[in-house]
């Protein structure tokens, strides 16, 4: 948003500037660095001019602002391998094709400095509005997201990084852009185990594979109970456990010496957005991690914190889980992925979860505040209040109610209220249904961004039709815009 | 028996013809297999053929249903007149097919009376048929249930129509296993070519009286046989304190989650080593809290009401935006507000505002206090922003102008109040008065990195370390530990979590354990420090905790990334292109697209 000039730029970064000028030769006749805008684990980002303008121009649908002149330049950190930046590269490379997610436009190499090239996009930091924005700009921030998931998604590819910081939005122009594919993957193909002869599956040799979970074996096992329950046998009256040698019983204790390995899983991300599957070590992840993430970014939105999760490591992000969404959901999450859970003695975290759930977690946050007195006169935070306090503590009518108070007006300005309140009261309603469904545990139940961006949350964006442009197919991509043609073929290509 | 194959199919009636010879002729056919003993397959074959015209002639005896079958196989015998050395072997096949992969053998262990005698002898004729049929890999059970596919039994098998139903051999013949004998299971055997004899004679029986040496061996490697295996053992921890504890049910992998506590550490509740919902306001996180922030303190009241109403231009646009619709339009006439009747910002103001002003009032205006100065201050640059305010629905320039600066003019006289008054310390983290003015470049949660594992090893520096998917020894793991601590010297260990048991699979590092503290360490020992500093702060942070790290190209750690980068070895790496190749290709068709 801000304008910046030559002055506002503090020593110490034009002097990065100028080492990157060195660093890469020919740079400067192409760019001219203007600032540094962000800093990531594993590269740092300058905004800078095209000077030459092919790159405003030849990807000109991409840019927010027409007469745009600025990209980004994002400098690779040289201690990462080239294996890790081609991944990151050729998916950015693989995923041009949608406005909602940040096309690579061009890159350099010089020795080990891998610089790319995006388009800037003049966006608002989540800090900023996280407070503020309505729950119909809530809807266009989770519409864009969810649009550049889907599409990111039908590529099959998990960002493995959803975060605002990663969510470029703006939210004057309503549009937002999905950045930083570092740590995206594709998503494997679930290991199916061999079919045996017989037509009986053998688990029990998957079981040592690292990228198996039975997670992914419930739809095809289903008559395969030995999936999921332990396997133990009962012999001369005992229980004998099938599995260790020793037959000791290990859901009491750990053993001293411990000669089992580690289990291993992609758990790249960021702490506090990861899905219960990741903190699981879950062989087997699906793009439905990123829809946790959404979910949440979106209670962050709604209870207006951010953080929600402090989650200092895993562990304590599991235990966090568990204090709003009770032990016993987290015990049967587990259970899903082959794994026991034992909690006990600690006395804030209980079975069943937070009381009414995450409506009953999102009132007490708002309500604290509306107590406290810290939130501003004309904070719409008070809307979800009002609208969680009357459904959780209210009499049970559908009918929304403008609280009593002495401000209430009257005549046609009341009714025209109660038309906005009832608006408002729909888009919340929905909006916690949406967030349920972020929140599903089960990966495979959770709903997709696709399934998502259906729901009824969104119906007045559905409607208008506006902003559906990743439901058209690759062809209307190609007619739309034909200097990409070669490009998308390409895309297609790769992405097989 | 749920399903048959089609294998076992075929042979069903191979076999009901052998068992059916069993039952008429008991005894003469025992004699003839005794005779035949040391049957090779040629022998064996005949013999087959034989029982085949014998059972033939017996099955006509027995009943009209009989007559029917026997026609029918008579009548494939007649075209097939002798089973060739090839039917045999693949008789012979099939069924140590079926018997590897699908039988279930149970050992009947009734008797019946007149057995008694030969109990012994019969004993050892059922360890040694047991064997047998072990070494065709075929699975004996204890207990006999709807799974078992061969009964194996010592009673004799005229009576079985006449027995109880509840009897087990009523049961299997109810459910279509098969019932054999013990000669029947016997020759079985043999025409699979297995050779009892032989096996009598090799094994000193030890799965019949098992010796005392081996006894001990077993004991010693595995425990005693009889222990419960719910009895505590020596070489497993038990939980005894309130612990967390997440394990593969298969127990194929290390637990993920061990973690206990003893109660001293759990008393205090205020520092308690688990993340506990501590809710707080103000934007906080509800893990982390207001901890020593007390909001509606003087000070905090006064500054969070300018912040607000510094900021009120924008929530409003933002307001106005999407009052009515989800794409963003500014066209709305006026701005709708649900009454609400919580308490506000401007309310704790006004409410104190007034609580000064009236005992100032008693107290006269003479020994006026400082706060009263303060607030009058504050009332000055408030009343300035009054004015801006004031037309609310006005262009968007001064309102973006006041989102820039959102601060600047009312925080130099704010810092002067807070000079004046004795309140708690300043800096609060994740305060939102801050925040705005303080990011140039925005702070984000560091990203975890890549790591595959939780090992402690990888979650330092730059979050690119390796990681090793070993079983380490626990002591090698404390000292690692302890030498990344070190080095970083941000990682503060935390005191409360001296005693907490960590086992190797303990999700995390132990460096940066919960406590609600230490989640701030790192900013909350830089802060007093940064604090007069202005731009240059993100930098000089960075500068301290981001030069050691981890290089995945060289493999190694280094301590300064600028030194590491020089070195020979990375060089030698960067002036690679072969390293570079994919790189290279991908960025050739970027280049090509201009």
């Amino acid at each position: 948003m801000k304008q910046t000039t030559a002055e506002d730029v503090p020593a110490e970064i034009k002097e990065e500037m100028n080492q990157l000028y060195n660093d890469i030769q020919g740079l400067k006749e192409d760019y001219e660095l203007v600032d540094k805008i962000g800093e990531g684990t594993f590269s740092s980002v300058y905004k800078a001019k095209d000077i030459k303008g092919k790159i405003c121009s030849k990807y000109s649908s991409h840019f927010w602002s027409q007469d745009s002149k600025f990209v980004a330049l994002k400098k690779i950190y040289v201690t990462s391998s080239p294996q890790r930046i081609y991944n990151e590269l050729n998916l950015l490379y693989i995923l041009t094709g949608s406005t909602r997610v940040a096309p690579l436009c061009d890159a350099t190499r010089v020795k080990d400095q891998v610089i790319a090239v995006l388009p800037y996009y003049p966006h608002e930091e989540f800090r900023h509005f996280y407070r503020d924005l309505p729950i119909k700009g809530i809807k266009m921030y989770l519409w864009e997201l969810l649009q550049a998931l889907s599409f990111v998604h039908s590529k099959n590819i998990i960002h493995r990084d959803v975060k605002p910081t990663n969510f470029l939005y703006n939210p004057y122009l309503g549009r937002g852009v999905l950045v930083d594919f570092g740590l995206a993957e594709v998503q494997t193909e679930t290991p199916t185990c061999h079919l045996e002869e017989d037509g009986t599956f053998s688990v029990k040799n998957c079981r040592n594979q690292e990228q198996f979970c039975p997670c992914s074996m419930r739809d095809i096992a289903g008559t395969n109970q030995g999936a999921f329950a332990p396997m133990i046998t009962i012999q001369n009256g005992k229980v004998v456990y099938l599995n260790n040698v020793n037959g000791v019983n290990l859901t009491k204790g750990y053993p001293k010496n411990e000669t089992r390995r580690i289990k291993r899983a992609n758990r790249a991300g960021t702490r506090g957005f990861r899905a219960p599957e990741v903190l699981m070590k879950c062989g087997s992840q699906t793009t439905k991690i990123d829809v946790w993430s959404v979910g949440v970014i979106l209670s962050s939105l709604l209870s207006r914190r951010f953080p929600l999760f402090q989650s200092l490591d895993d562990t304590d992000s599991l235990l966090e889980l568990c204090a709003i969404f009770g032990s016993k959901k987290i015990r049967k999450c587990a259970a899903i992925h082959g794994l026991g859970f034992e909690i006990s003695g600690l006395k804030y975290i209980k079975e069943s979860g937070y009381p009414d759930g995450l409506k009953g977690f999102v009132h007490d946050l708002l309500k604290k505040e509306c107590q406290g007195g810290t939130l501003p006169d004309y904070s719409i935070a008070f809307e979800t209040y009002e609208y969680l306090s009357q459904e959780l503590h209210g009499e049970r009518t559908i009918e929304p109610k403008l609280p009593d108070c002495k401000a209430t007006p009257e005549g046609p300005e009341a009714y025209e209220l109660k038309r906005y309140q009832e608006e408002i009261w729909t888009d919340h309603y929905w909006c916690f249904q949406l967030l349920e469904q972020c929140f599903e545990m089960d990966p495979q139940k959770r709903s997709s961004a696709n399934e998502l961006l259906r729901d009824a949350f969104f119906n007045e964006l559905n409607e208008s039709g506006v902003y559906t442009e990743i439901e058209s197919t690759d062809e209307d991509e190609l007619t739309a815009d034909g200097d990409l043609d070669y490009r998308d073929n390409d895309v297609l290509l790769i992405s097989r | 028996m749920a399903t048959r194959s089609p294998l076992k199919e075929a042979d069903a009636n191979l076999k009901h013809r052998i068992l059916s010879v069993n039952d008429r002729n008991g005894e003469s056919t025992t004699n003839i297999t005794c005779e035949e003993s040391n049957g090779t397959k040629k022998r064996a074959l005949e013999r087959l053929d034989l029982q085949d015209r014998k059972k033939v002639k017996a099955e006509r005896a027995r009943s009209i249903e009989g007559a029917v079958k026997v026609a029918r196989t008579t009548g494939l015998k007649n075209t097939e007149s002798k089973v060739t050395p090839n039917e045999l072997l693949e008789w012979q096949n099939n069924w140590k097919k079926i018997i590897k992969r699908e039988s279930r053998i149970y050992f009947d262990i009734a008797d019946d009376a007149d057995f008694n005698k030969h109990l012994k002898s019969l004993d050892k004729k059922k360890e040694l048929l047991k064997r047998g049929f072990l070494s065709l890999g075929a699975q004996i059970t204890q207990f006999f249930d709807c799974n078992v596919t061969i009964v194996i039994t010592r009673r004799s098998l005229e009576a079985l129509n006449m027995m109880n139903s509840s009897d087990v051999l009523a049961r299997a013949k109810k459910s279509y296993m098969k019932i054999w004998g013990y000669e029947k299971a016997a020759r079985f055997l043999k025409n699979l070519d297995v050779d009892l004899d032989l096996l009598e004679r090799n094994n000193a029986t030890p799965l019949a009286t098992p010796t005392l040496s081996n006894l001990l061996q077993n004991e010693k490697l595995y425990g005693p046989t009889d222990r419960d295996p719910r009895s505590r053992r020596e070489d497993v921890h038990y939980f005894k304190y309130a612990h967390v504890y997440m394990y593969d049910l298969w127990q194929m992998w290390a637990p993920i989650i061990t973690l206990e506590w003893k109660p001293q550490e759990l008393t205090d509740v205020k520092k308690l080593p688990y993340p506990v919902l501590k809710m707080g306001t103000f934007g906080r996180c509800p893990f982390i809290g207001d901890n020593s922030c007390d909001e509606s303190s003087y000070k905090r009241v006064v500054k969070r009401y300018s912040r607000d109403k510094a900021n009120k231009p924008y929530a409003l646009k933002l307001r106005r935006l999407y009052q009515d619709y989800a794409t963003p339009c500014e066209s709305s006439d006026h701005l709708k507000f649900i009454p609400h009747t919580c308490l506000s910002s401007k309310q704790c103001y006004e409410k104190l505002k007034l609580k000064f002003e009236q005992s100032n009032s008693q107290k006269n205006m003479g020994n006026c206090s400082k706060d009263s100065v303060d607030f009058k201050a504050t009332e000055k640059t408030t009343s300035n922003k009054e004015e801006h305010e004031k037309p609310q629905l006005q262009p968007e320039n001064e309102v973006s102008q006041v989102i820039d600066t959102p601060e600047q003019n009312n925080l130099p006289e704010l810092t002067k109040i807070a000079s004046l008054t004795r309140q708690e310390t300043e800096d609060f983290p994740d305060d939102l008065c801050n925040n705005k003015k303080k990011s140039r470049i925005p702070q984000e949660i560091k990203a975890s990195g890549v790591h595959q594992s939780n090992d402690v090893a990888t979650s330092f520096g730059n979050g690119l370390g390796p990681t090793t998917a070993s079983v380490t020894n626990k002591n090698i793991k404390t000292l690692n530990r302890l030498v990344v601590d070190r080095k970083l010297g941000s990682k503060t260990s935390n005191p409360v979590h001296a005693l907490t048991i960590r086992s190797l699979g303990a999700v995390g590092s132990d460096g940066q354990m919960p406590a609600p503290k230490a989640c701030n360490s790192k900013e909350a020992v830089l802060e007093p420090a940064t604090k007069k500093k202005t731009d240059n702060v993100p930098i000089t942070r960075r500068d301290t905790t981001k030069n050691a790290g981890y290089c995945e190209n060289c493999r190694v750690k280094y301590e300064s990334l600028e030194e590491h980068v020089l070195s020979e070895r990375h060089q030698s790496f960067a002036q690679n292109p072969l390293n570079f190749e994919a790189i290279d290709s991908l960025i050739e068709k970027l280049k090509f697209q201009f």
